[in-house]
């Protein structure tokens, strides 16, 4: 079997396999019309991609990177949060969208009264007072049958 | 061999270029393509086996090279950096060209006399070992392009290039245990297609 020696001694005769100097001088001017002839056919977005391309595989960058996309995703979040505020929510119940007056036909019925303790005082004591509308509470958080008898008492009659 | 390799004050002569090419200077860049084009040709024509196909992949890698340079930190040399490009857009380029096969790694054009013993065995007065010589080059080309892709880039790195093993492990960061063990692989590949022709 031919050595190791005389193989690589074969190998190194490969160095001889270039191009005439001359070669070289029209490659470099290539390179240069190449360059030109990239500018005028990249379109600008394609020179944008390729910058952000070019900023974002950079290791330094990337943890910068995080700031204007995490910006960039608060400020939506903030405008989708601004276009869905003034939709009202019709599952949430709320008393303060009901008549008092309807309010108290309703609650009066003896077995609801039962399930909620105190709520026939309350009616009792709004009997003779012409029913409220929620308008008349400009800015009033919405009142939830979570609150207790004597909260409610107090933000409807307290005002 | 150890002529080739990039010696202490090319590395401060390269390390002026970058900087001076990241600071917009074009002609320090050019300086760069003038210095290296040489040398990353010899690579990537051994490895494609096609000088077309070498003149668009080198034009490619400088360019490449060009729109990164300021994002090159001076971590490696600059040699191995645009080693290291052309080793991975050749290897790129092979991959899309497929095992299409590109046998005309053409017949020697010695350029200058660069290489001592290629002088003294050519010079030789012995019609027949020059002979035998040309045939046996025709023998490593067509043995070259029978190894894979990866045997045949660290010969061309080691053999070819006259690069150190812990050189090539960087450029093509695997380990020098690997380096050696493709080595020794290609190797045996390349002497057991030549064998054949010596019997």
């Amino acid at each position: 079997m031919m050595d190791d020696e005389t193989m690589q001694k074969l190998l190194r005769f490969k160095r001889q396999e270039t191009p005439p100097p001359a070669y070289f001088d029209a490659f470099l001017r290539d390179f240069h019309q190449r360059q030109r002839r990239e500018l005028l056919e990249t379109s600008s977005i394609g020179i944008l991609f390729e910058r952000v391309n070019t900023y974002l595989s950079d290791p330094r960058s990337q943890a910068w990177a995080y700031a204007p996309v995490m910006a960039l995703f608060m400020v939506a979040f903030y405008v989708f949060i601004g276009m869905t505020a003034d939709t009202p929510i019709p599952s949430v119940p709320s008393l303060a969208s009901v008549p008092i007056e309807q309010a108290k036909y309703a609650f009066n019925d003896s077995t609801d009264v039962g399930y909620w303790p105190g709520g026939s005082a309350l009616l009792h004591t709004v009997d003779n007072v012409p029913p409220i509308q929620a308008s008349a509470f400009p800015g009033t958080p919405r009142l939830q049958l979570s609150l207790s008898p004597d909260e409610l008492f107090k933000q409807f009659i307290g005002k | 061999m150890e002529s080739d390799k990039p010696q202490p004050s090319n590395t401060d002569q390269d390390r002026e270029l970058v900087a001076r090419s990241q600071a917009g200077d074009t002609e320090a860049f050019d300086e760069l393509v003038i210095k290296y084009s040489s040398k990353l040709y010899a690579m990537i024509y051994n490895m494609t086996g096609n000088r077309e196909d070498t003149h668009d992949v080198l034009q490619d890698v400088f360019a490449k090279a060009y729109r990164s340079i300021r994002r090159f930190r001076g971590k490696s040399a600059f040699y191995t950096w645009i080693y290291s490009i052309s080793v991975n857009m050749t290897l790129n380029f092979l991959k899309k060209r497929g095992r299409r096969k590109q046998l005309s790694l053409e017949e020697l054009t010695p350029s200058s006399a660069l290489d001592q013993e290629y002088q003294e065995a050519t010079a030789s007065s012995n019609p027949v070992r020059e002979a035998d010589i040309h045939e046996l080059q025709i023998r490593l080309n067509e043995a070259m392009l029978e190894l894979s892709e990866d045997h045949r880039t660290v010969v061309t790195l080691f053999d070819i290039q006259g690069m150190p093993h812990a050189e090539i492990s960087i450029i093509l960061g695997v380990s020098q245990g690997t380096v050696r063990s493709r080595l020794f692989y290609a190797h045996r590949q390349l002497q057991n297609h030549l064998e054949e022709f010596r019997h």
